[in-house]
């Protein structure tokens, strides 16, 4: 699983190879393996909602499924860090397997594309590989940050939030996760901020979630960050869950910490915010296994994911209007996917 | 599926909520059952959010209505017969309360001092586990639990028996509860029909 396996060499020629009969604006990017459902109705790129990424490094695809039916629009992204596989892997699997019923469903799985680029330790694996019905798969397991190479400017001694004044070590500055609502002339990943900041106010997004993960003894594991204007749209969630066996904490967004998504989304757009968060061993641990840890199989995160985004639109629903609900079909469920792998609900 | 599943749990959990099963009642001390009287009101000690929670479980779910203030002052709670205690430090609630440990404490002391004042009887709740203990936690629990008419703690928040010795030496009667839907469960089953 970990060892950088000779075919990983050969689908990153292929991925070169597509790469290069892409659109310019594609051009530099990293292609992921994603393989879309006839239900994506469109699979665009996220300068087109802010042309100067174009381009760059950090441009990536939008998979947009519409139901073309009135409905919620709901917007989905992974790999905000792109070492939290899981976040990754649960948009991949939405775009291969969600069928919307009513509203739209916009999904970003590698939101920092730079950051797929490269990674933090030579213990870590560049490559996550996945049996899937169709082969093995391989997902690029990437890294926290922008690459430095991409930022266009070096870190600074320290990183200033322009909202909050807040003081934070200098490469926070490439944490698409601090720079929020990012700048339109700021560096790559404050310009890639401001993008998904166009993207959430054009589409005019109503419930919008960041997928991550943190070490398992962070207290962040197994928890739902809200915007507090719809922290009790979390509680509801927390409380389904529970029902369901699967223990999630909740959290609002701090009053004074800004720069974060569920912060600046939710205050900024019209839409309910939130992240999600799985416990990863290999944030802790380089030398643990991110995918086939016994205590934390990827598997269970990813249908983690999905319940907890399932049980958040299950309680936006209860209070939306008609012609506001969000539905979907082909949806797998948490145990299923707990129990027979990922990958198997993969193309 | 997935929505039958979860039709089928919402609808569990209404009826359930609906009427105190057998396994609830076994819960709860039979001297305190229906003696809580509404209007309730909801509050933390401590600013965890794990309040929020419980409010949405009490006032959505069971819809028992009660009033709410995650950093209610002593005049909010004012004419609330009982007050729910929400227990549970979190350094995320007081910056966003923009309050200090210390601060909150004599916030709870003062809700704790009117409580007293117009007779209320206390229900206090933890429901966060071991993620809502800690030395502020402990200390702010300590606070409160000696005050309380019962304790309902779910069970991961009493895994090193803190609330145990505690609601022993107190002489308060505790509830332990496999879940936090239990804990609503048993809430109803306190209160008054």
């Amino acid at each position: 699983m970990r060892k950088r396996y000779s075919k990983a060499l050969v689908m990153v020629v292929l991925l070169l190879v597509a790469a290069a009969g892409l659109p310019a604006q594609g051009a530099s990017t990293i292609l992921h393996d994603v393989r879309p459902d006839p239900a994506v109705t469109k699979i665009a790129w996220l300068s087109e909602w802010f042309s100067p990424l174009a381009g760059t490094p950090a441009d990536t695809r939008v998979f947009i499924l519409d139901s073309g039916k009135p409905g919620a629009t709901v917007f989905v992204a992974g790999g905000t860090h792109a070492n939290e596989i899981a976040g990754i892997l649960t948009a991949v699997l939405l775009v291969e397997s969600a069928v919307p019923q009513t509203g739209r469903l916009l999904i970003i799985p590698n939101l920092n594309n730079s950051a797929s680029t490269w990674t933090e330790s030579t213990q870590l694996p560049a490559w996550i590989a996945i049996r899937t019905p169709s082969g093995t798969r391989f997902f690029k397991y990437g890294a926290r940050y922008t690459n430095r190479v991409h930022q266009g400017t070096p870190d600074p001694e320290q990183y200033i939030h322009p909202k909050s004044n807040e003081r934070l070590e200098g490469q926070e500055s490439r944490n698409l996760n601090r720079v929020y609502p990012g700048k339109p002339d700021g560096t790559l990943t404050e310009r890639l901020a401001w993008a998904v900041m166009q993207l959430l106010k054009q589409e005019h997004v109503d419930v919008a979630f960041d997928l991550h993960e943190a070490g398992p003894e962070s207290r962040l594991a197994n928890m739902i960050v809200a915007n507090p204007k719809n922290l009790d749209m979390g509680a509801m969630a927390v409380l389904s869950l529970e029902l369901e066996g699967i223990k999630m904490k909740l959290e609002p967004s701090s009053e004074s910490f800004y720069g974060l998504s569920h912060r600046e989304w939710g205050d900024e757009t019209q839409a309910c915010a939130f992240l999600i968060e799985t416990p990863n061993p290999a944030q802790s641990l380089d030398s643990a296994d991110p995918a086939e840890d016994s205590a934390y199989p990827l598997s269970v995160r990813v249908a983690t994911h999905l319940a907890s985004i399932q049980a958040i639109l299950d309680a936006w629903n209860a209070d939306a209007p008609e012609g506001k609900k969000a539905t979907f079909t082909r949806w797998s469920e948490w145990e299923n996917i707990a129990r027979q792998g990922v990958g198997s609900f993969l193309k | 599926m997935k929505r039958t599943v979860y039709f089928i749990l919402t609808l569990l959990f209404v009826l359930g909520f609906g009427s105190t099963s057998a396994q609830t009642a076994a819960l709860i001390p039979p001297q305190l059952a229906g003696i809580f009287e509404a209007p309730g009101f909801i509050t933390s000690a401590g600013q965890t959010s794990d309040a929020a929670i419980v409010k949405v479980l009490v006032n959505t779910r069971l819809k028992l209505n009660f009033g709410y203030d995650i950093a209610a002052k002593p005049q909010a709670v004012s004419g609330a017969k009982t007050l729910v205690l929400v227990l549970g430090a979190s350094n995320k609630g007081l910056g966003a309360a923009g309050l200090s440990i210390e601060q909150e404490t004599e916030r709870v002391k003062a809700v704790l001092a009117l409580a007293k004042s117009e007779h209320m009887r206390i229900i206090a709740m933890h429901t966060g586990g071991t993620a809502r203990r800690g030395e502020s936690s402990n200390a702010i629990i300590a606070l409160c639990v000696p005050h309380a008419d019962v304790a309902i703690v779910v069970e991961g928040g009493n895994n090193d028996g803190f609330f145990t010795d505690l609601c022993a030496k107190e002489k308060v009667p505790l509830v332990m509860v496999p879940s936090i839907a239990e804990a609503g469960n048993v809430l109803k089953g306190l209160m008054a029909k």
